[in-house]
């Protein structure tokens, strides 16, 4: 039976982080769960405290990026085989978590994307439409660089093998980790497959992204693509 | 250059030897990051004394007005320091995030011990 970790980023999100948690412990694979939580200045600390949630606190803020990075590691020490990353902020729904697991644990894949494009008829939250447009040219750029068509690449809702845990708790992109993650897996001749899910707008609280840096993340996005694909190893 | 603008900025440029000096010994900056200042002012300092010397370097070189190669090399030489700084910040804060990272799942280990 292989070990399965969920690892579940939190910044001040105490008013969803309870009930994705127990979506997860609904959930019909035999996962174990950790919240992640990234110095939040909200209550999301105590609300893992008062219901026996699985957590790490953060000492300091560390961002999305290192906060998986933290799941990453404990999932290696710990010798957990398969590891997916599960948003606190209830976006991602649980139903789809057999689906995302199954290519990684039959090793078809060893990384699982769940797309929200794969589907053009599914319903659910596809994002605005400048941010649709912008994953576009995201998309499109990672093609170029790499040859692989990705059609969700800024998607942190993943399941991956034993491999690329090790590969992502030595190190990890913590800037703009979604798509260069990829691209520094595509370079290391790893196997990505897209499963269709649909994803929740926020339930309560505030996305990390507003409008108002897309812009810079864009021209930043694009620039750290180019240059994970001209790295050495 | 009249003496009394040399006088000048000899005086300026041991002062900021001073503070460099007086920072180091205060340890409130690493003699690895403090010797590329120091580096500086020594270079100032020999211009500054030595006549003649950045005079016949600039028309060497090709500059019109001294000053246009001061100001040009200045420019040059504190854009290197900028970007080291750069470089330095970055190291850094790949180390921060790992003792972060490393440090919470310590404190973790321990508490869920604690609790059994």
């Amino acid at each position: 039976m292989p070990k399965m970790l969920a690892i579940v980023p939190a910044y001040n999100e105490e008013e969803n982080i309870l009930r994705t948690c127990q979506e997860l412990e609904k959930c019909s694979l035999d996962l174990d769960y950790l919240v992640i939580n990234d110095a939040s200045t909200d209550r999301t600390k105590e609300v893992c405290e008062e219901n026996n949630l699985p957590h790490i606190n953060l000492i300091h803020n560390l961002g999305i990026g290192g906060a998986v990075q933290t799941g990453y590691k404990y999932g290696l020490e710990n010798g957990y085989d398969l590891a997916v990353q599960f948003d606190g902020d209830g976006q991602h729904n649980a139903d789809y978590l057999e689906a995302l697991a199954a290519p990684v644990l039959s090793g078809e894949a060893d990384l699982c994307l769940g797309s929200r494009f794969l589907e053009k008829d599914k319903a659910g939250y596809k994002s605005t439409g400048a941010r649709r447009m912008g994953i576009k040219i995201i998309s499109q750029l990672i093609k170029w660089m790499t040859g692989k068509k990705i059609y969700d690449p800024t998607s942190g809702f993943r399941a991956c093998n034993r491999t690329v845990i090790e590969l992502f708790a030595d190190s990890y992109p913590v800037e703009y980790p979604e798509p260069e993650s990829l691209v520094r897996l595509l370079k290391e001749n790893m196997r990505i497959k897209e499963v269709p899910v649909a994803m929740n707008s926020r339930a309560k609280g505030v996305s990390s992204i507003n409008s108002w840096s897309s812009f810079y993340y864009m021209i930043n996005v694009c620039l750290a693509i180019i240059m994970e694909r001209f790295r050495k190893r | 250059m009249p003496i009394n603008l040399r006088i000048a900025i000899l005086l300026i440029i041991l002062l900021m030897s001073l503070i460099a000096m007086l920072s180091l010994r205060a340890e409130k900056t690493k003699l690895k990051y403090t010797l590329v200042w120091l580096t500086t002012l020594f270079l100032m300092l020999v211009g500054l004394l030595i006549p003649n010397l950045l005079e016949s370097l600039s028309k060497l070189l090709g500059f019109e007005v001294l000053s246009n190669m001061v100001f040009l090399f200045g420019i040059f030489g504190l854009s290197g320091i900028v970007f080291s700084l750069t470089v330095i910040v970055s190291r850094q804060d790949v180390k921060l995030r790992m003792l972060i990272q490393e440090i919470s799942l310590l404190r973790n280990k321990i508490e869920v011990r604690d609790e059994d």
